[in-house]
């Protein structure tokens, strides 16, 4: 490449930059033409930042935000490692994979809405949130994982065998390096749904302290900068967790 | 020749748009009226005269569309295909504030639907003290509405009652199996159907009659209908019309509850025939307009307001709020 690194990452945010600039500006002109002929009207960027900041000097705003973080985070942390384990058990004993692989299609099937309305009656507002991000996330971690190890190559195993490596260091070297792009694009991908599914479930079930909450609220009093503003944010944390957790997976791939 | 032609044409033209402007600005009113009504107690006014207009015995034509949620009708106001709407009192002052009064409220139809349901004698809201109430609308109106009642009476409600709020309205159906001696604040129609349930219940207190014994000056009422105001400016005589027939369709509903019960179930706006008629009674179905309309329902948002602002839409309307008959 003729241009050095540095040149073309700023070129790139710059791009970047440039790309989101154009579909504000989208968004400004269709509110503007949309609003003619609406008493009550959509909010423009304009009006959805200063919602953004109104809503970043309140505290409830702040603890609303790191409570739905930790909700959906937990939720999602708790998928991993079940998900993974599961998966594990599922290709190494085949009298689980036969119990358990209709759960895992019947949990991937049912949609969001009506498993929330499902498990109201028995788990309180505060925990759904949680088991909703957990059972989005579940059936990805578990499938990627599953497929992950059956795509393991038997010839590496032998030979490393052959070599004289235990079971240990085969499990550690070959299965687990496999599956770990395949564990990696599940959970970056699986962070991402967690996340919208975890807030939709905070909306519908009012969980208090919560992002979800908030913008339920602002539909309720009429307040759509408020809806925007809080969306805007929701936007923003699902790209940063995304990138977060790549970032994460990613950087231990150099230890190996 | 070509003279006479240009001067004959040059008439034309001008009779034409003379003509044009005139008609203009008498232009003919609407004979067809978009009503909304959400469904639940704030819809039986309009019960009859929507089986009438079904029927054609109305004088306008009405396009009634029941919708279950506000968010429907706070759409339909918004983008014009809402005429006329029957709407909660608060959320009428929301839409005032958020359209920048491009709406008026006609008339209050709907007084009150709360009332107190108990399995033990309850004479009067200082009894309350020390029992535990169970009720729905925390952050809603229903909260506003106990608070003031509460307070009014000299009780506290964060520390003179133990108050639980559950999500739904059917979640009450349950209370009184796991709290017998709880009280119960309930709208319609769920109160009703908890009597049904509990015969050894009764209604001990209505807050309706209880707001009656604080103020002088406000309130009770729940429910309005609105309209747009484009809508009134450009049809008055309809709507004049329009509340003549409507305040005759809520004295049906007063007279002949056992059509309206019925009415009720068709449009589905009360599953149960047998349960809507001995709702519809509790259901505080009115008709005020005017003078009298302004000072009750410009007291009781005033006392919304004062418990929280954001639920009257954050500031109190202005006069131009209150249609007034011309």
């Amino acid at each position: 490449m003729r241009r050095n690194k540095k040149e073309s990452k700023t070129l790139r945010i710059i791009k970047g930059i440039a790309v989101i600039v154009f579909w504000l500006a989208i968004w400004d002109i269709v509110t503007h033409f949309a609003n003619a002929s609406l008493m009550i009207p959509i909010p423009n960027v304009r009006q959805t930042v200063s919602g953004i900041v109104h809503f970043s000097t309140q505290s409830d705003f702040w603890f609303s935000v790191i409570m739905s973080i930790l909700r959906i985070s937990a939720g999602f942390l708790l998928a991993l490692v079940i998900g993974f384990l599961c998966a594990v058990l599922s290709s190494y004993i085949p009298l689980f994979k036969a119990l358990f692989d209709p759960i895992l299609k019947t949990v991937r099937a049912v949609p969001v809405a009506s498993f929330i309305i499902l498990i109201y009656l028995w788990i309180s507002n505060r925990y759904i949130p949680i088991f909703i991000s957990f059972s989005t996330v579940l059936p990805i971690i578990w499938a990627q994982v599953e497929s992950g190890i059956s795509k393991t190559d038997k010839s590496l195993v032998e030979m490393a065998r052959v070599m004289g490596m235990n079971d240990r260091q085969i499990i550690r070297k070959i299965v687990l390096a496999g599956v770990k792009p395949y564990f990696t694009t599940a959970a970056a991908t699986g962070l991402g749904f967690a996340w919208k599914s975890g807030v939709a479930a905070e909306v519908i079930c009012r969980t208090k302290i919560s992002l979800g909450n908030i913008l339920w609220e602002g539909k309720s009093v009429v307040e759509y900068e408020k809806v925007f503003a809080v969306t805007a944010v929701i936007i923003v944390i699902s790209i940063a967790l995304e990138k977060g957790i790549k970032y994460l997976l990613e950087r231990r791939k150099n230890y190996d | 020749m070509k003279k006479i032609i240009c001067l004959l044409l040059t008439l034309f033209i001008v009779l034409t748009l003379t003509a044009c402007s005139k008609g203009g600005t008498s232009k003919s009113e609407t004979k067809t009226v978009n009503l909304f009504v959400l469904s639940g107690p704030t819809g039986i006014g309009s019960l009859n005269l929507w089986d009438k207009a079904d029927k054609g015995q109305t004088e306008l034509k009405y396009n009634v569309t029941l919708t279950a949620s506000n968010d429907e009708i706070i759409a339909a106001v918004s983008n014009g295909k809402a005429d006329i709407a029957a709407v909660a009192t608060n959320l009428a002052s929301t839409l005032f504030n958020k359209t920048n009064g491009k709406i008026s409220v006609l008339a209050v139809n709907t007084a009150s639907v709360l009332s107190l349901l108990s399995k033990q004698d309850i004479k009067s809201v200082s009894e309350l003290k020390g029992k535990a109430l169970y009720t729905i609308g925390q952050g809603a109106n229903p909260e506003y509405i106990l608070n003031y009642v509460l307070k009014s009476n000299g009780l506290d409600p964060k520390s003179d009652l133990d108050i639980n709020f559950l999500g739904d309205g059917s979640e009450l159906l349950t209370v009184w199996s796991k709290n017998p001696d709880a009280v119960i604040m309930a709208p319609q129609p769920v109160a009703t159907s908890l009597l049904l349930s509990n015969p050894e219940a009764k209604k001990v207190l209505d807050m309706g009659n209880e707001w009656k014994k604080i103020s002088n000056d406000s309130a009770l009422v729940m429910g309005c209908i609105i309209a747009n105001n484009n809508f009134i400016k450009n049809n008055p005589n309809a709507v004049k019309t329009f509340l003549k027939e409507y305040e005759d369709s809520v004295n049906a509903a007063k007279s002949d509850i056992d059509t309206t019960a019925l009415l009720c179930e068709q449009k589905g706006i009360i599953p149960k025939a047998a349960v809507a008629k001995k709702s519809i009674p509790e259901c505080g179905i009115t008709f005020i307009s005017g003078k009298e309309m302004k000072k009750d329902l410009s007291g009781y948002l005033k006392v919304m307001y004062e418990q929280n602002p954001k639920s009257v839409g954050g500031k109190l309307p202005s006069a131009d709020f209150y249609y007034e008959k011309k």
